[in-house]
């Protein structure tokens, strides 16, 4: 029995309250994010970058260097990059550590209040034991896991905010057990001697059994659950202050227990660079075991026979025949560029700036730039293929105004759209008649809340709420005449007309994502009538409605409303009696003690108030799309982007939003996925699949909601993927934050690059799904914007975001890498072509200097400017959104792109060493008569390379700004000076070799042929396609150049197309998508004549049937009829009649 | 007053650097095919040109037996005008050979002092066995010394000889910086006295493919048409490699030797870059590509 206690005791940590020795064996609350400390940095980190495989590969190439005997080249040309390459990457891993090392020192020095020897101490949050009873006051995020004893609320409740430990925002219920209630004092607290036992530190956030005595000798256990646990980084919300006791402390929280590496993400592009960099290793694996064997073959058959050679002298070590080999490798290990990675970063690193600098996403009402948090992943921008979208917030304001009601059966505020109920006259008559009905309804409007009214200034009240919606109707209440003064602790204060009326608030039964409504029980303080107001969703309060009352029209008037793209509310009422009222408190209460499935009895509780309500009326509030969403959502699909919706909204509300952003044009044809069972759902998405299978061409509109959703994720994942991908955008409604990262999650399944955008805490989990997560950074807070890897403060940034930043990043890095690669492989295949001419023996054609610099500075330096590199202008990209599938598709990176490169690489590499050896052959001499030696003809070949490089960048680069000139041929006279200033070192071993290589006429005659030969046929290539086989950022560039030539501009303004003398300003309205000639730059290139033929080229044909002038038309009119509201008269019903005129 | 976040306006942030873009056009393009491919032309003639004035003689002697003097007579079909080049072409000889061509000391070579380790590099011919006794060492130590030219010879027309001036064959730079004589000359085995002797400079300085010329003598008169005998001190083996050895008596131009390669290659590439010229030229006017019509330009219609 003895034994087994103690193996308990083990396993379960016990806390004892108040109690320093006692817990002494557990950590203090230090909070430890760094990796590092100054002792562990360099082996640490030297450990970590020396586990990457590329790491290891050149460590291992240069550490082969010193060997002597197989060394082509001085050990400098590896140890000096790679060096530079670590420190690099331990700089700025030092300079991350160190971030995290002061974000940790704020953390650990936050002030709390702590109950030490019956005082209250302040200490520092690091100094806080397992053990402490600590006091968290209201904001206040909590310092460690602790369990709630008391608050300053009778019943012990607290609210609590867990964005930072799972992301969602709504507000969650904590509450104490009855036997520490009294725990409030510091008096009292120092006294209690309780003992916590509970499961040692794990991860689980929403699981915390574990059970209390209230005194160490005490046999009777209370049983704790994770209703009295504050996990450490929550927020105390709506509480003034509580009690808590702490059981886990520092890393052994539940936050601390959850933290994780955020994982590495790779983009598209990396991956396909890795992929080449592992064919080039096996090419390079390959060549040189045959080169190796072939020289040791030649070793052997003849070398050794060669008295010169004097192999006769060698007494043989074992090694022999691997030196050869290794030789090879050593002179092929510079085919992999070692600084590829490196640079990749830097490029990478400047295009965040470019972001981050980027005036045209700057948002000057809310005074916020751009930002790329994650400078990774820039180039995925580029690629995109799915666009996962939240509504509130992201494509509107998120400011509720409410616009319009719906009063016992009559609406206000119709006529239109755009009217307000405000101006609606009938409404404000009715007001002034005391019309029972608007007064209860205003009334229900102003109290049933949480809002909290603050005196600003005299007469001026400003309302506080963490709920827009409810700000809105409190706001409208006021409006209209009914306000809602002041809340003090529990009494709220409400007039209108010079009557005050005041009410005692009994409860508030709080709202919840699961419930979709709440209410507020209240008793009038002079009739001590009580009364009970409610709001909520449509499908939820319908249910509870009194019996016999007539609601049907409210309901049509609803609809109406949603179709508007109106929030809809149903609000209602019922009168308590006093006996209901104990029985409901009893009852609460009880409940309340219910340890297990509290949260579903307390449900059942509110069922017993909240039912045969009276509907008073219904709101509409409107959320305003954001500016330019239409538009952007059109460019973005043009892009060749799908672009889909997933919202918490109802299906009305959705489809309606959808129309207004041009997701869905007005017929558009929409399919629903119905159902509530596994089988409904399985036979609703069966039927869609044969009905669109008979009608191919149509696009359709697939619109599902959360509950169908539910079931399609789970049972019938297949074919509603099936659905999905056909249709051309899928809207998803009442979506649970999990249910969104699942719809991501089943799109990236079949290997399409992703986007999420959204604003609030209930879009975390999608953003982090998505390839691309990107975070609006609105009025939901900073949640979203802190998951995601990028924040913008509009939606319309986006286009920008991806169309410019993420076109070019990718357009950029794609040249930047198949450059590296084939300037290495260039190089290495002179290396090693040389062998047929040096006895296959692995000796270096050039010397070590050039070596060196060739990779650390002539070659490397330059591209860096490719940075400022663009194929189009920025406006023509916005003009010709198709241009996005040119990354999106990755035309610029791909295999035949590869195989041109290498086969470029392979030519001038085999024309270069071709060519040299023919003109320098034995019979050359300079014009002294001294034949050409080794030195010399390493030497002249290296310039040429120089040149060739230089000529490439100068053929590749189609933007030449001040800085590409200056680099491009700075360093060519770079090269001079560095060759010289090493020619004049007189130990060197090419002292002196430079004057006679430029004193030497054939030289000269050398560069300019072989220089010729190696890029005349590439910029006869570049010509030919360039004119004949245009790929889409061709045609646009002619186009450009043609505007140029004539001194036009093709600027983006917002007005109509205006004429300015011989300046064209186009506009980029949608009356422009007339314009056949922004769309169609073949008609206006090459005539129609040419149409058919490029009709032939696959990347070319989905541009023209995108792009036909009536597809254009059809645009055009959609645009129309979306834009031009439709018409409600007084009964409720939307008049077509001016969209059929249409 | 701007918003301290407000990103900067400029140029090279806002990414509106001014930039040259250039478009390959077709007329352009093609006149500098017809500039590039007639240029290129001239250049081959002129190189042609002047190459067949270079005149150049020579004769192969790897059959003479080794170890003994031997004479060949030297046709000479055309007026070698002064000054006269004289080389020994070596084939099959592989002086950029790895184990070859690292096989030396420079150091050792500019007469300064060195140690045993010093001369790591000169294996497989450091020292004799390897053995580190410094009267052991091989001065200059390495393959390349080691294997050094030996066949001495001389010219004459039966009468006299001709003088073979061995003054300005080798580099300046090489006499004087690279190759220096240690004084006093170490102890050990010597392979070569005098550093700076020009034949053993030339001899240092290697050759990068398997057949080679090194630069013998100069001879500052003209040497008329006729035969002459040439005198071989026969000494350096070729046949463990195969190769052949052969003097060559040479005049030379401004661009050198004779070397029909470049000229060639000039001529070549150039007539082919105008062929181009012409290709590019036909399908220009076959089936034009006329930048960006302005007929279907929208403020036209």
């Amino acid at each position: 029995m003895k034994c087994c206690k103690k193996k308990k005791a083990v396993e379960n940590r016990i806390v004892y309250a108040n109690n320093l020795e006692m817990n002494a064996k557990f950590p203090k609350n230090k909070v430890t994010n760094s990796k590092y400390t100054i002792l562990t940095f360099l082996p640490k980190n030297l450990i970590e970058q020396f586990s990457r495989f590329m790491n290891i590969y050149f460590l291992m190439i240069a550490c082969l260097q010193l060997w002597n005997e197989i060394t082509p080249v001085n050990p400098a040309t590896t140890w000096g990059p790679l060096i530079i390459i670590i420190l690099l990457a331990a700089i700025k891993e030092g300079i991350d550590d160190l971030n995290r090392h002061k974000a940790d020192k704020i953390a650990n020095s936050r002030e709390y209040q702590v109950i030490r020897n019956g005082d209250e101490v302040e200490i520092k949050s690091k100094d806080i034991c397992v053990g402490d009873i600590v006091i968290v006051e209201q904001d206040e995020e909590v310092p460690c896991d602790l369990v709630l004893l008391s608050s300053n609320k009778e019943d012990g409740s607290c609210y609590i905010q867990t964005a930072n430990l799972d992301g969602e925002t709504d507000l969650k219920l904590r509450i104490a057990l009855e036997e520490t209630l009294h725990l409030k004092k510091p008096s009292v607290c120092e006294d209690f001697k309780g003992v916590v036992e509970c499961a040692p530190p794990n991860e689980e956030i929403y699981k915390f059994d574990s059970r209390l005595k209230m005194d160490v000798d005490d046999n009777k256990y209370l049983s704790l659950s994770v209703k009295q646990l504050l996990p450490q980084g929550t927020l105390i919300k709506n509480t003034r202050f509580i009690y808590g006791l702490s059981v886990y402390t520092g890393k052994e929280t539940k936050l601390g227990r959850n933290k994780r590496k955020t994982p590495t993400k790779w983009t598209k592009l990396d991956k396909s660079i890795n992929k080449t960099t592992m064919f080039i290793f096996s090419m390079q694996f390959l060549l040189f075991v045959i080169f190796g064997i072939v020289g040791d073959v030649w070793k052997s058959k003849r070398g050794e026979n060669y008295e010169y050679l004097d192999y006769q002298t060698d007494d043989e070590p074992g090694y022999q025949p691997i030196i050869i080999p290794l030789r090879f490798m050593l002179l092929m290990s510079l085919m992999i560029p070692i600084s590829l990675k490196v640079t990749l970063d830097i490029c990478k690193y400047i295009y965040a700036l470019f972001i981050n600098w980027d005036l045209e996403m700057w948002d000057d009402k809310n005074k916020i730039a751009a930002k790329a948090s994650n400078t990774a992943i820039i180039e995925d921008l580029g690629q995109i293929e799915y666009i996962f979208s939240d509504k509130t917030g992201t494509l509107t304001e998120n400011q509720m105004v409410f616009k319009k009601c719906s009063i016992s059966n009559t609406i206000y505020g119709h006529s239109t759209k755009r009217a307000s109920a405000y101006e609606d006259a009938d409404l404000l008559s009715a007001i002034d008649n005391q019309d029972e009905n608007a007064v209860n309804f205003f009334r229900i409007l102003a109290l049933c809340n949480t809002v909290v009214p603050i005196k600003a200034k005299e007469d001026q009240i400003e309302y506080q709420s963490s709920s827009p919606d409810e700000e809105a109707l409190v706001i409208a209440a006021q409006k209209l005449g009914f306000v809602l003064q002041a809340r003090t602790g529990d009494i709220v204060e409400f007039a209108y007309n010079d009557i005050v009326e005041r009410y005692e608030v009994v409860k508030v039964l709080a709202f919840t994502s699961e419930r979709k409504k709440m209410s507020v029980l209240l008793r009038n303080e002079d009739t001590k009538e009580l009364i009970l107001l409610i709001k909520g969703a449509d499908d939820v309060m319908i249910p509870i409605m009194v019996e016999g009352q007539d609601f049907k029209e409210s309901i049509d008037h609803l609809e109406v409303f949603a179709q508007c793209g109106l929030r809809t509310l149903c609000c209602g009422y019922r009168r308590v009696t006093e006996e209901e009222c104990k029985d409901f408190l009893e009852t609460y209460n009880m409940a309340n003690e219910v340890i297990e499935k509290r949260e579903e009895a307390l449900q059942g509780v509110y069922h017993m108030v909240e039912n045969n309500i009276t509907l008073s009326g219904v709101t509409a509030i409107e959320d305003r799309l954001q500016e330019e969403v239409p538009d952007t959502i059109k460019i973005l699909r043009e892009a060749g982007i799908k672009f889909w919706m997933l919202t918490g909204d109802k299906y009305s509300t959705a489809v309606q939003i959808a129309k207004f952003c041009n997701l869905i044009p007005p017929n558009g044809k929409i399919l629903t996925v119905r159902g509530s069972e596994d089988k409904e759902v399985g036979d609703s998405i069966a039927d869609l699949l044969k009905q669109i299978e008979n009608q191919k061409d149509d696009d359709f509109y697939v619109v599902i909601e959360g509950s169908s959703l539910k079931i399609a994720l789970n049972y019938h994942k297949h074919s509603f993927l099936d659905l999905s991908l056909k249709a051309s955008s899928v809207i998803c409604c009442r979506t649970t934050p999990q249910q969104k990262s699942q719809v991501v999650k089943l799109v990236k399944r079949i290997g399409a690059m992703t986007l999420a955008i959204g604003d609030g805490g209930n879009d975390v989990a999608m953003i982090q799904e998505a390839h691309v997560g990107i975070g609006i950074s609105g009025r939901e807070g900073l949640q979203a914007a802190r998951a995601a890897d990028f924040s913008i403060s509009r939606f319309k940034f986006l286009k920008r975001l991806m169309l410019v930043h993420g076109r070019y990043a990718y357009y950029r890095t794609s040249f930047l890498a198949q450059y590296s690669f084939y300037k290495s492989i260039y190089f290495c295949s002179i290396q090693v072509l040389y062998a047929f001419w040096s006895g296959y023996s692995g000796v270096s054609f050039f010397n070590s200097l050039s070596v060196m610099t060739y990779n650390a500075i002539f070659t490397s330096l330059p591209i860096f400017f490719f940075l400022l590199d663009k194929d189009v202008s920025e406006e023509s990209v916005y003009l010709n959104p198709h241009l996005y599938q040119d990354s999106q598709k990755g035309i610029f990176y791909n295999r035949r792109t590869l195989f041109w490169w290498l086969m470029r690489a392979l030519y001038q590499g085999v024309i270069l060493l071709g060519f040299t050896v023919g003109i320098y052959q034995h019979y050359h001499h300079h014009a002294d008569g001294s034949p050409a030696g080794y030195e010399f003809i390493s030497m002249s070949p290296f310039t040429i390379v120089i040149f060739v490089q230089t000529l490439t960048m100068a053929t590749e680069t189609r933007h030449f700004t001040f800085w590409n000139h200056f680099i491009i041929w700075g360093i060519m006279v770079f090269y001079y000076i560095i060759t010289v200033l090493f020619n004049l070192v007189s130990t060197s071993e090419i002292y002196y070799l430079v004057f006679r290589t430029f004193a030497d006429p054939v030289h000269w005659f050398a560069l300019l042929l072989i220089s010729t030969l190696s890029i005349a046929p590439v910029l006869f290539t570049k010509y030919y396609m360039f004119n004949y086989s245009p790929k889409r950022s061709d045609l646009i560039r002619f186009r450009e150049a043609k505007y140029r030539s004539q001194g036009l501009s093709i600027n983006i303004v917002d007005a109509d197309q205006k004429m300015f003398g011989n300046k064209i300003l186009y506009s980029y309205s949608s009356t422009d998508f007339n314009n056949k000639n922004i769309f169609s730059p073949f008609v206006d290139c090459f005539g129609k004549r040419n149409f058919n033929e490029l009709n032939k080229k696959d990347s070319i044909s989905q541009f023209i049937s995108k792009n036909t002038l009536q597809d254009v038309n059809k645009v055009e009119k959609e645009t129309l009829i979306s834009s031009d509201h439709p018409v409600i008269d007084k009964n409720g019903e939307i008049e077509l009649n001016e969209m059929n005129n249409n | 007053m701007e918003h301290p976040n407000k990103p900067k306006n400029s140029a090279f942030k806002q990414q509106r650097l001014k930039a040259w873009q250039p478009i390959l056009t077709p007329r352009p393009v093609i006149t500098t095919f017809f500039i590039v491919g007639a240029v290129f032309v001239i250049i081959g003639v002129a190189l042609t040109v002047s190459t067949n004035k270079v005149k150049e003689s020579k004769i192969e002697y790897t059959d003479c037996p080794l170890n003994s003097t031997c004479t060949k007579s030297i046709e000479i079909s055309d007026k070698l005008s002064s000054p006269v080049y004289m080389y020994y072409q070596l084939t099959n000889y592989h002086q950029n050979h790895r184990r070859y061509v690292k096989s030396r000391s420079d150091k050792q070579l500019r007469g300064e002092k060195v140690s045993f380790k010093d001369l790591e590099i000169c294996k497989p011919r450091r020292s004799l066995d390897d053995s580190s006794s410094p009267d052991k060492i091989y001065i200059p130590c390495g393959l390349i010394a080691y294997s050094k030219f030996t066949d001495i010879f001389e010219l004459g027309d039966g009468a006299s000889n001709f003088t073979l001036s061995k003054g300005d064959i080798a580099w300046n730079s090489d006499v004087t910086k690279k190759f220096q004589n240690p004084n006093p000359f170490p102890v050990g085995i010597e392979i070569q006295r005098n550093f700076e002797d020009p034949d053993f400079v030339n001899w240092m300085r290697v050759a990068a493919l398997p057949t080679f010329r090194k630069l013998y003598a100069k001879i500052d008169q003209d040497i008329e048409k006729g035969t002459y005998n040439l005198y071989i001190n026969n000494t350096y083996e070729v046949s463990s490699f195969d190769g052949t050895k052969t003097i060559i008596l040479t005049t030379t131009s401004w661009a050198g030797g004779k070397n029909i390669f470049l000229g060639s290659a000039y001529l070549a590439l150039g007539s082919f870059i105008i062929g181009i010229g012409i290709f590019c030229l036909i399908t220009h006017l076959v089936a034009p590509r006329k930048l960006a019509d302005t007929t279907y330009l929208p403020w036209k219609s």
